[in-house]
């Protein structure tokens, strides 16, 4: 699957985009993510429990927002493209 | 002030280098000279917003800001200088804006845009340009463009990057929608008018990213007033900075959105 970042998330990966094999859901490409690129990454898809997701991220599975999907649990198939988006807020 | 046509044509006329572009022209010239845009926000984005729409010509501007100048915005704020710490924003800003272009219109309301201000003052103007910094007072825009039937325009930024989108009712999805913002209580997001400077932990800002942000919005507005099309079509744009990659997000509607669900003829809009 395709797996694209975006704004300050590009920072934490080092990359806008990267091919994951494996997760069966959101929940755990977000656990793959967070092992793969380490606790800055993990601190902006992660809430304050450690749980995902951050407060200020969407996620869309296909263009669509995972919270119209199955949230988490929304079920990833090899050719499918994740967006994380980060709220971009200032002014 | 109305310029005639020969301040057009002249070759040293304000609008001399662009009446010659094809997408321009006299008659593109007359349709900027007489647009009406507010402006909400005249601080980091709000700086090169109004100044590109001046520069362009653009007829009347209003501009909405209830912050006073502080010495933390002159990062980014090119409107004000060190002399106007202090100063209501609005009331500066229209003075440097009528002093680049004495030929256009410029209102400057120096108060905190709420939905009351909102009913009172959008359905004067073509295009509404946000250039907030919160939650709250975008989805009041969102609102209340939406009930309007006026397009916006929204940017924002953080460090080194930031993103645009157009919003237009009955052709794109809602802002509300578009962040799936829809389940939450819009009270649980009050507007925060604090300029860029937000109360507990200031939030990092960058000029060049608040100017490349506020050109790219800038260019949208003229984009939509010249009817050239929205460049967008829905999709939102993501810039970085560091990376300079410029990404597109299309992002789908929600049919039962209560904002603009029911404008909906395409779902995937
Ligand atoms: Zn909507």
């Amino acid at each position: 699957m395709n797996v694209q970042f975006f704004a300050h998330l590009i920072d934490l990966a080092g990359t806008s985009s990267c091919t994951v094999s494996g997760p069966a859901d959101v929940t755990s490409l977000v656990q793959h993510l967070c092992t793969t690129y380490g606790a800055q990454l993990a601190s902006q898809l992660l809430d304050q429990t450690g749980q995902p997701l951050h407060d200020d991220l969407f996620v869309l599975v296909n263009g669509r927002h995972i919270r119209q999907l199955q949230g988490l649990a929304t079920p990833l198939q090899e050719n499918d493209t994740i967006a994380f988006v980060p709220m971009v807020e200032a002014g | 002030m109305i310029l005639p046509d020969s301040e057009f044509k002249g070759t040293d006329g304000f609008y001399a280098r662009q009446v010659i572009l094809p997408e321009i022209g006299l008659q593109g010239q007359a349709r900027l000279q007489q647009s009406r845009v507010l402006v909400i926000g005249a601080g980091g984005l709000g700086s090169p917003i109004l100044m590109a729409l001046a520069g362009a010509g653009i007829g009347h501007l209003t501009l909405v800001d209830q912050d006073t100048v502080s010495a933390s915005n002159l990062n980014r704020q090119f409107l004000y200088t060190a002399a106007d710490i202090g100063q209501p924003k609005a009331t500066i800003a229209r003075e440097r804006l009528l002093a680049y272009h004495p030929d256009i219109e410029v209102v400057a309301l120096d108060q905190t845009f709420t939905t009351e201000l909102a009913r009172h003052v959008i359905p004067d103007h073509d295009l509404v340009v946000a250039a907030v910094d919160n939650r709250g007072a975008r989805r009041l825009i969102n609102r209340a463009c939406y009930q309007l039937g006026k397009p916006w325009i929204d940017g924002g930024v953080r460090g080194f990057s930031g993103s645009v989108a157009v919003y237009r009712p009955g052709e794109t999805a809602c802002y509300d929608c578009r962040f799936d913002l829809v389940e939450e209580d819009p009270m649980a997001a009050p507007v925060v008018e604090t300029g860029a400077d937000l109360p507990a932990a200031p939030i990092g800002a960058l000029g060049v990213t608040a100017s490349v942000i506020g050109s790219l919005e800038a260019d949208l507005a003229l984009c939509l007033l010249l009817g050239l099309g929205d460049p967008l079509q829905g999709e939102m744009l993501y810039y970085h900075g560091r990376t300079l990659d410029f990404q597109r997000v299309p992002i789908a509607a929600r049919p039962d959105c209560p904002i603009c669900g029911h404008h909906q003829t395409d779902p995937t809009r």
